[in-house]
This record gives structure tokens, C-alpha cells and sequence, in this order.
């Protein structure tokens, strides 16, 4: 709602002369109407194209296909990654509002399924409410048991091809980029949370603050500058890959060309483009 | 400084076994289950005047006007919650401009705004004779009145009537599959999300379609009730009986559709099953116990109206309760889909507790306040535009395929 | 048509009109360009500045701490096509504008309070220095159920107790850094010792204070002492039905840490007055006792006790076991064998009531034992 009237060359009073003019055509023109606003937009459409740096300078969004990939047997839970994402990105600090966390599936022996923590049990995790100088911290509540296994998975926005989150925005404020990132308008959110329910991996959250729903963008405003997510930037396991697939040699090409990689969830049709490794049966 | 101190303007519900942290926080509160639940009686009270408007059931006349009232007030108050409940509700006319139509969302706006059109027109047609009547009655501010509501015209001849009835059916008729579209529809809005396996089911417009008419139905039976104690006139008994049988057949629908959804969900015992069984058992116990409890009553004690036709003073109580039983089980029935749909984690490991606040946006206050309006909002109503038309006598009869007269030229205004 | 309802189509379509003319107008202009959506979102949002600016970014200013780092184990090194390793940020935290001091030019989206709550830290414009590596450090290296097994983790209690991780370890470049460990670790955590001391304050009181004149008073002895005790009551050489028992279970590292805490408490002043002792006792202090004792009671060797202060009945009784034999230490047993009963008892009261913090104790020497000099 904000867009200069400058660059757009249909501008309102032509609009609106065009609108004065439908009133003596009168309610039959609707049908009419619809068709030369569809035209308008077109050609606003033509307009945006011809613009080479769209939509950073130096970045051109059809020359990309970006991918990430998990490596869960790497992931130490450090979780740098969570709180690297909350700063980058001003997420809310409560362990209820995550683009990325970090879930711990711990099989106890004689147990059939496992124990998973994540940050939002609160009760469990030491100083998982603290600022900045005492990040979430996993703690050791299976000191005096008996692990079969246990390991971390990190969690974020699967970025899928089919994204049933899009599906059900009623106004069209998150859309999938050209280079495959699921983003979210939040200047034009209405703040439905249809979006949070749709979402089958619970990606998404609710920023009350702003009212308007928020989740992991890969940080599209750092990799359109060619440096990659802040929580792929700061994992120091390399449990986090990313990378342009339409590159052979970026790491997201080498990890799924070296590894056999599996998705979540993949029954329900979204096509992710999370690529996890190591992880296990009991991992949703 | 704000930073260092935490501000809770979020409820966090606690859980047991998996749910993905941010599930904690559940989407959608009270107001999401007010909204289908007043959804559903507009639809219920519209298809009953129907009944009489469209199909000629003439047993039904005394009820056909309140009940286009009844539907009325009750859906200009259904954008209430969703608008309380949006985060940037100044941004809502966005889905009208720029629908977004693969959204079950979409479409709403649209097809509310349509519907609303349709009933307010219906309404119009319905009421037009008495506003001019009352508007050559009266004077000052209220000749105004009447006269704004008219269009300036106090046309009531044959002609104009005979207009007047046209497009009356014709609205009508396309009420209904408007009516049962935007119920069925919000199921829709449930039913299609794959991420929700309490809600993933193909039955779920259907079910709440049924389940809209009953609560419909249930609350004109109150309020025709309640209205007629109030106006100290006594009930008319076809007209009751009409209604309660109505309830009746519909609620056996309800009941053996919803039953046959979970005989299937068990029988199938897919991934989440364990989960659900701790949802019915854990956080859903209360409301799910009332919803099955009460159906089952309310249809024992409808059964026998229609095998024992009790008479005027039986009637009137045992319709009651029915009806006010079957408006608690349907809220309770909204209550476990919207909000126990959320409280079986998505994970399908885990199960949360939601436990709505007593104030605030999503408080129960204001649920109650929402609930409330359309009561008052129908009293004036009532007020402005008196429905109540005199019982059919009984010889007359609707003239064969033709639509039943909408207007009582002969009532007492 | 009757006049009502020509009235009524009218006004359904000026209120259609409107209702386009709206639409029309209040559309965003780049909606639709490439599909429901505005295109001009994707450009806001590209358009946010990165906070975590990256290792290379911080190596233009703190050129001694990068090269500390990129020749340690925290570097950033590829492994197997991953990139692993450390970066400045994951504990210094983003750098945002960090150079940049007094506020950034706030853009329209930081007046939301959720940006200044979670950059709070990066509006100040300083550089975050963990002061609290105990809380840092366990990050990656707490030994907790989940964690690879490649990767290092210790029990930190047990590792270093509260032990601050830089004491050995420098962050930059966190392999051990030997000297520093020689001198801690050898040394013994006195917080892990405090915890472990427990069933020594019955005797010997949670000050290190005696509550009994038979037990000697721990507080403020030398640290290699108290090791050489426990270890001889430990072995057996030393005998005590109580401390043999007690020392048996005690692990080096237990005894190190225990010794550590008992040296680190202050030493407790005799509030008496000082005692004379008779001619033949203080020869034999001046000639032999102070040779190794001190002056004033305070020893200037580690593994020579301070007698100042120092419980009487304990005293005498050690002088009489090592003048009986029962305790033997070559030194001690050959001084005490000419010792009088009398001499005994003076002895033990003087030193008893000698207050060690009235004289100032002599520079203490290395470890190295008297008769080894």
C-alpha cells in the first residue's frame, strides 16, 4: 500500500476516471471491469520485468534454486542456530515463536518411543527464557539413564514447492520466489493464522506484537547478497547446508549428491526443500 | 529497556509427549469456534423460514418472518470474531480486492457479503408492505425512517405485490443453496487443511452443514418460545410440532454421520490414533461427554413428540429443553473441532490443553458478549419490524405449485 | 417495472460501482506482476540488513585475535564439503553496526519494540565480551544426551568444577595451554574441593576450623601438606583409624581439589594471649623447630606445616607420636626423640598460642622439601 504513485503508469485518477465512467455503463460492466483491471496489472507486469535488478541489484531471482540440507548425525544442539535466527531476524526471545529450533529425540532403553524435547518445554530447559547473554540451553536430564541413542534434529521452513500455507492465504500475502523461498508480505498480512494451521511441520508462528504471521525466509535478505542463512553462517558443526542447486558444486549439490537424503513428511504432497540426514523413523 | 522484561500478551498451553514448539500457541481461539457455531444458526434459522417461504409449509407460517429476522441479526454479527480475531483486522478489506482464490478464506468475504445482500433484500421484500404501512402510521423521525427503508415508494398494489412476490421466491431460492454453501463451506475451511488430522476429513462440510441446520432449527424453537411467553400469546402447536420434527430428523443425521466419521477414524486406527484417544480422554473430555450426552437426550426427548404427541402444555417444555440441549451440543461439537483440532499436535505425538481467559480478546467475555449481541440486535428488530403473523387457519391451503403467499395483507398492521 | 424496484436495482449498482471503484483503487500496483502477490515485497525484504556480517568483517579491526583463531581448533575449516568451525559471532554475538557507536539511523521497521528487544545488544554498538565462559563454553562442550560423540564434551562439574574455561583454555585458539594448566590443575579446584568437604567440616569444622583440640585445624595450611597427609593417611604410612578410613576412597584428583580448598580458606587467629615457654623448650624452638616452622609459626616450605595457631592437644599429640615412633617422618622423629614430656606440652602451648598474622610470614620458597635443600 505503500508504492509511489510515480512508478506505476495507470495512476489513480485514470483509475478513478475509468471507475466514474463504468457508473453509466452501470452494474452489467462487472464482468468488463474485472477483465481491465487483469489488463492494467499486465501491464504493470511488463513494466516490473523489463527492470534487469529486480528485485536486489546484482541478484537476478530466475538464475537461482536454492536448497538446504540437514546433516542431524552432526547437529552438537549448540543451538547458536536458534539464537542466531532470533537476533538475525527479530523473532520474538519466549520459547514459543521459532523460525528454526532444534528438537532432541532421546531413546531410552526399554522404552518404545522416544522422549523429544524441544525449547518450548520450558520446564526442561534451563534459562530457556533468558536474554541474550544466556542462550536456550539443552540440558542434561538423562544423566542418570540408559540411552539406546538420542540426537538432535534441526527444524525449520521447508520451503516446499507445493506450500499449503500459500494455498490458504485468503489475501495472497505469502508466495513462493521465483528462486524457490516461501516469503510473507507482512506489510499486507491480515493476520488470519490460516497460514500457522495449514502448515503441516508448525513452521510458522503468530507475531502478536505485529499481528501478522512470521517464519523462516532463509534469510532472503542475506543469500540475494550472496552470503548464506544466519543459522548456516553460524553453525560451527556443519550440520547446516545451503546452497543454489543450479550449481554443481555448491555445498547443497555436493550434500545431495554424496548423501541419500529423505524429507518430512513427505506423504502429504509438499515437495520440501529441507533435506535431512540421520534422522529417524520417530522424526516428524 | 523493553527488551529485558518479558510481556506476556501470548498464552502458552501446556502439553504432553511431541508438539513442535510453536504449537503452543494455539492459532485460533474462542472466537474461531463462536464464528462457525453463529455461522451455523444463520443458515439453520434461514433454511427454516424457507420451509414456508420456498416449500410451502404452511404449518410453519407463524415462524417464517422471525426466523428471516432471527437469520439476519445473527449474521450481521458473524464478522465479529474473525475481525476481532485478525491481527491487522484494518487490512480485512484486502481479501475483497485482492482475493487470493486457491484460500478457502477467499471466498468468504464474498460469499458472506452475497449472502448478507440476499438476506437483507429477502427481508425487504418481506417487510416492505408493513414499513409502509408503518411509515403512513407514523411521523416525524420515524416517517423518515420508513420512508428511507421503502426507497420513497409506497407502492402496494396489485402489481407491485405481485413484483414483490417474484423476486421474494427467487431470492429465496437462491438463498438456500447460499445458505447451505457458506455452512458447508466452513467446513471447508476445516476439512481441507491436510495439516490437522482431527479436522482432514471428507465429511466435514457435510457435518457441519447438518449440524448448522439443528442449531438453527433448535434456536428458533427457543426463541419462538421465549418471544411467545414474552409477548403472552400462546404458541402455536403445529407450528412447534413442526419444528421439533424438523429438529428431530435432522439431529438423526447429525448423530449417525458424526458417528459413522469416528467409527471410521477408529476403525482405520491411522498414525494419530493414539493421540486422539488422549485428546478425548485429556482436554476434550468435558466438552466431547456433552456434545454425545445431550445429542442423545435431545433425541429421546424429540423421539417422543413425535410418538407420544404430547399436547400444548407438554409440548412447550419438552421442545425447550430439547432445543437448549441441542444449542449446548452444538457449541460444545464447534468447540471440540476448532479447538481440539488444535489441541492434538500436528506431530500426532502429542496432545496440548487450551484453557481460554476469562477476559481479553479471545477471553470468554467476549465470547459471550459476541453470543449476546445478536440477541439484543433481534429484540430491536423485532421492535421496528413486528414479524408475528396470525396462525393459518386451518382450511386454507397453499395454492398447488405456486409459492405461498409471503405477505399477510390481512395482519393486523 | 414498479418504482420500488427500479429504486432498488439503481442502488444495487451504484453500490457495485462503488465497490469496483474501491477495488480498483486500493489494489497495490505491484500486485500481479508475477502473481498474487506485491512484487514489491520481495524487494523490501530482500532489502534488510544482514546482522551476522561474518569472520572476515571482524579481521579488519581485531587482527591478533583472527590470526589466534585461524590457526586454532575453532577455525573455519571444510570438511567433507561442510564448513565447520567457529566463527567470531557465535560468541561475540552479531555484529550488526557494531563499529558504528551511539544509535544507527533507525529505519521504519525498527521502531517496532520486537527489533529493539532482540537487536538490543547490536543498537548499543559494542562488541559483546562473554564474561561467563562457564555458560558459554558448555554450549557445544557439555556432555549431554544427543551430542555426537566426535564431538569434545566433558562433564563440565566434573572437568573444572567452577573453574572459569579461559583460566586454561584460550578461546581463540582452545587447545590447552600447558603452562596454565600445570599451575591450576596441579593446584586442585578449591570449589570442586569445597563441594567434595563435606565429611571433613564434622571434624574439622566447614571453616577449617577444629571444632575439638585433638583435630588440627585445616584453614590456611599449605596446600602440599595437606596432599602429602592425605595421601600417607590414604596409603596407610600415616595412621588414624578416622582419616585412614576416610582417605581411602579419595581419588588424586580428589585429595588435589581438597587440599586446594583447605589452603584457600583464611587462617584463624588464637584469640589468647601468647604463652612463654621455659629455657629448654624455647632452645629447642630456636634451634630446631624454626628452622623449618618459621620464626613466627608460618613455614616457608609447602610441605612444611604452619604451626601457628595450630590446635594444642593436636600438637602434642603429634610430637608425642613421632617421639614414640608411632608417626615417623625422618626429619620430625629424629627432633622429637630428644624432646621432654614437659618440653612436649610447652612446645605445643606456645605454638598454639602464637598468633601468625601479627608477624609478616617470610616469601615462600618453591616446593622443594627441607631436607632436600
Amino acid at each position: 500500500m505503500s508504492d509511489s504513485p510515480d512508478t506505476n503508469p495507470i495512476n489513480r485518477r485514470s483509475f478513478l476516471k475509468l471507475a466514474g465512467a463504468t457508473a453509466a455503463v452501470g452494474a452489467t460492466a462487472v464482468e468488463a471491469l474485472n477483465a481491465l483491471v487483469e489488463k492494467a496489472a499486465a501491464s504493470v507486469a511488463t513494466e516490473a520485468r523489463g527492470t534487469p535488478s529486480f528485485p536486489t541489484p546484482g541478484y537476478d531471482w530466475t538464475k537461482h534454486r536454492w536448497a538446504f540440507g540437514v546433516d542431524s548425525n552432526l547437529c552438537a544442539g549448540c543451538l547458536a542456530c536458534v539464537e542466531a535466527c532470533k537476533l538475525e531476524n527479530g523473532v520474538p526471545k519466549d520459547p514459543h515463536h521459532f523460525r528454526t529450533w532444534v528438537e532432541r529425540y532421546v531413546y531410552l532403553e526399554g522404552e518404545q518411543s522416544p522422549r523429544v524435547d524441544s525449547e518450548a518445554n520450558a520446564g526442561d530447559i534451563a534459562a530457556s527464557n533468558a536474554r541474550f547473554v544466556e542462550p536456550y540451553r539443552y540440558d542434561d536430564r538423562y544423566a542418570d539413564k540408559k540411552l539406546e541413542k538420542s540426537f538432535f534434529v534441526p527444524k525449520l521452513c521447508n520451503h516446499c514447492s507445493r506450500p499449503p500455507c500459500v494455498q490458504v492465504c485468503p489475501v495472497g500475502a505469502t508466495y513462493r520466489t521465483e528462486d524457490g523461498v516461501v516469503l510473507i508480505d507482512q506489510d499486507y498480512c491480515i493476520g488470519c493464522r490460516y497460514c500457522v494451521q495449514a502448515c503441516p511441520y508448525g513452521a510458522r508462528y503468530f507475531n502478536e506484537q505485529l499481528g501478522v504471521a512470521d517464519k523462516c525466509t532463509w534469510c532472503y535478505h542475506r543469500i540475494t547478497k550472496g552470503l548464506k542463512p544466519a543459522c548456516v553462517e553460524v553453525c560451527c558443526h556443519g550440520a547446516r547446508v545451503f546452497g543454489d542447486l543450479n550449481d554443481p558444486e555448491s555445498d547443497i549439490s555436493r550434500f545431495l549428491r554424496d548423501n541419500r537424503v529423505e524429507v518430512l513428511k513427505p506423504e502429504i504432497g509438499t515437495h520440501p526443500n529441507v533435506y535431512y540426514v540421520g534422522i529417524d523413523k520417530d522424526v516428524r | 529497556m523493553i527488551g529485558l522484561f518479558h510481556v506476556p500478551w501470548f498464552d502458552a498451553s501446556p502439553f504432553n509427549g511431541y508438539v513442535y514448539p510453536n504449537e503452543t500457541i494455539l492459532p485460533w481461539s474462542g472466537l474461531i469456534v463462536v464464528y462457525p457455531y453463529i455461522t451455523g444458526l444463520v443458515a439453520g434459522a434461514f433454511i427454516a423460514s424457507s420451509f414456508y417461504h420456498v416449500f410451502g409449509m404452511r404449518q410453519f407460517r407463524p415462524v417464517a418472518r422471525f426466523a428471516l429476522l432471527t437469520a439476519f441479526s445473527f449474521m450481521v454479527f458473524v464478522p465479529v470474531p474473525l475481525l476481532l480475531h485478525l491481527g491487522n483486522p484494518e487490512r480485512a478489506f484486502e481479501a475483497m480486492i485482492t482475493p487470493h482464490w486457491s484460500s478457502a478464506f477467499a471466498a468468504f468475504s464474498f460469499a458472506a457479503s452475497f449472502y448478507v445482500i440476499i438476506l437483507m433484500l429477502e427481508i425487504w421484500f418481506a417487510f416492505r408492505v408493513d414499513a409502509v404501512a408503518l411509515g403512513k402510521k407514523s411521523r416525524g423521525f420515524w416517517k423518515m425512517f420508513y420512508g428511507v427503508l421503502t426507497l420513497g415508494s409506497d407502492d402496494v398494489s396489485e402489481n407491485a405485490l405481485y413484483y414483490d412476490h417474484r423476486w421474494a421466491r427467487g431470492l429465496a431460492i437462491i438463498g438456500i443453496p447460499s445458505a447451505t454453501l457458506l455452512h458447508g463451506y466452513v467446513g471447508f475451511v476445516f476439512g481441507s487443511l491436510k495439516s490437522r488430522e482431527w479436522w482432514s476429513t471428507d465429511l466435514q462440510p457435510l457435518i457441519f452443514l447438518l449440524s448448522a441446520v439443528v442449531s438453527g432449527v433448535a434456536l428458533l424453537i427457543f426463541l419462538y418460545i421465549v418471544a411467545s411467553w414474552l409477548r403472552r400469546t400462546p404458541v402455536d402447536e403445529a407450528c412447534l410440532r413442526g419444528l421439533a420434527r424438523a429438529l428431530l430428523w435432522f439431529l438423526v443425521l447429525v448423530v449417525a454421520i458424526e458417528g459413522l466419521e469416528y467409527l471410521t477414524m477408529f476403525y482405520r486406527s491411522q498414525e494419530g490414533i493414539t493421540a486422539i484417544k488422549e485428546l478425548i480422554r485429556g482436554p476434550i473430555l468435558v466438552p466431547f461427554s456433552i456434545q454425545w450426552a445431550f445429542s442423545l437426550l435431545a433425541l429421546i426427548l424429540l423421539a417422543s413428540v413425535v410418538v407420544f404427541r404430547p399436547n400444548g402444555p407438554d409440548l412447550v417444555p419438552v421442545a425447550l429443553v430439547a432445543a437448549v440441549l441441542v444449542l449446548i451440543e452444538v457449541f460444545a461439537m464447534r468447540w471440540n473441532v476448532v479447538i481440539g483440532g488444535q489441541e492434538l499436535s500436528k506431530t500426532m505425538r502429542g496432545v496440548l490443553s487450551y484453557s481460554p481467559p476469562l477476559l481479553g480478546r479471545d477471553g470468554i467475555a467476549t465470547l459471550v458478549l459476541i453470543l449476546g449481541a445478536p440477541f439484543v440486535f433481534l429484540s430491536i428488530l423485532v421492535w421496528v419490524f413486528p414479524p408475528w403473523e396470525p396462525a393459518p387457519r386451518r382450511e386454507t391451503k397453499p395454492a398447488p405449485g405456486r409459492l405461498a403467499p409471503v405477505l399477510s395483507v390481512e395482519s393486523d398492521n | 417495472m414498479p418504482k420500488h424496484v427500479v429504486r432498488l436495482l439503481v442502488l444495487l449498482a451504484a453500490f457495485a460501482v462503488i465497490a469496483i471503484a474501491a477495488k480498483i483503487y486500493f489494489v497495490p500496483r505491484s500486485y500481479w506482476v508475477y502473481g498474487d502477490y506485491r512484487a514489491k515485497s520481495v524487494s523490501e525484504i530482500a532489502s534488510d540488513a544482514p546482522m551476522y556480517r561474518g569472520s572476515k568483517y571482524c579481521q579488519s579491526c581485531h587482527h591478533r585475535e583472527f590470526s589466534e583463531w585461524s590457526t586454532g581448533v575453532h577455525r573455519i575449516m571444510r570438511m567433507d564439503g561442510r564448513r565447520v568451525g567457529v566463527i567470531c559471532e557465535d560468541c561475540h554475538g552479531p555484529a550488526g553496526r557494531h563499529p558504528l557507536v551511539g544509535k544507527p539511523p533507525l529505519v521504519a521497521k525498527d521502531t517496532h519494540e520486537r527489533l529493539m528487544d532482540a537487536r538490543y545488544n547490536l543498537v548499543t554498538g559494542k562488541m559483546r565480551v562473554p564474561k561467563n565462559s562457564l555458560a558459554l563454553c558448555p554450549q557445544c562442550h557439555q556432555k549431554i544426551a544427543g551430542r555426537p560423540a566426535m564431538m569434545p564434551q566433558v562433564v563440565m562439574s566434573v572437568h573444572a568444577g567452577k573453574q572459569q574455561c579461559i583460566a586454561c583454555h584460550n578461546p581463540h585458539t582452545p587447545g590447552i595451554v600447558f603452562p596454565a594448566v600445570a599451575k591450576e590443575m596441579l593446584a586442585g579446584l578449591p570449589a570442586t574441593g569445597k563441594a567434595a568437604s563435606t565429611q571433613c567440616a564434622a571434624c574439622h569444622g566447614a571453616s577449617g576450623t577444629s571444632i575439638s583440640p585433638a583435630f588440627p585445624n585445616l584453614a590456611g595450611q599449605h596446600r602440599a601438606y595437606l596432599v602429602a597427609a592425605l595421601e600417607d593417611y590414604k596409603t596407610g604410612k600415616r595412621k588414624s583409624a578416622i582419616m585412614n578410613a576416610v582417605a581411602k576412597p579419595l581419588k588424586k584428583r580428589d585429595i588435589s581439589n581438597l587440599a586446594a580448598y583447605f589452603a584457600s580458606l583464611p587462617r584463624q587467629t588464637p584469640t589468647t594471649p601468647e604463652v612463654t615457654a621455659s629455657t629448654d623448650a624455647r632452645k629447642a624452638q630456636e634451634e630446631a623447630c624454626q628452622n623449618c616452622h618459621g620464626g613466627n609459626g608460618v613455614s616457608q616450605f609447602a610441605s612444611v606445616p604452619d604451626l601457628a595457631g595450630q590446635k594444642e592437644a593436636y600438637l602434642a599429640n603429634a610430637l608425642n607420636a613421632y617421639h614414640t615412633g608411632a608417626r615417623r617422618e625422618s626429619l620430625m622423629s629424629r627432633v622429637a626423640h630428644y624432646l621432654t614430656t614437659t618440653d612436649i606440652k610447652e612446645l605445643a602451648a606456645y605454638y598454639a598460642h602464637l598468633s601468625a598474622a601479627a608477624k609478616t610470614p617470610l616469601p615462600r620458597h618453591a616446593e622443594v622439601r627441607p631436607n632436600e635443600r
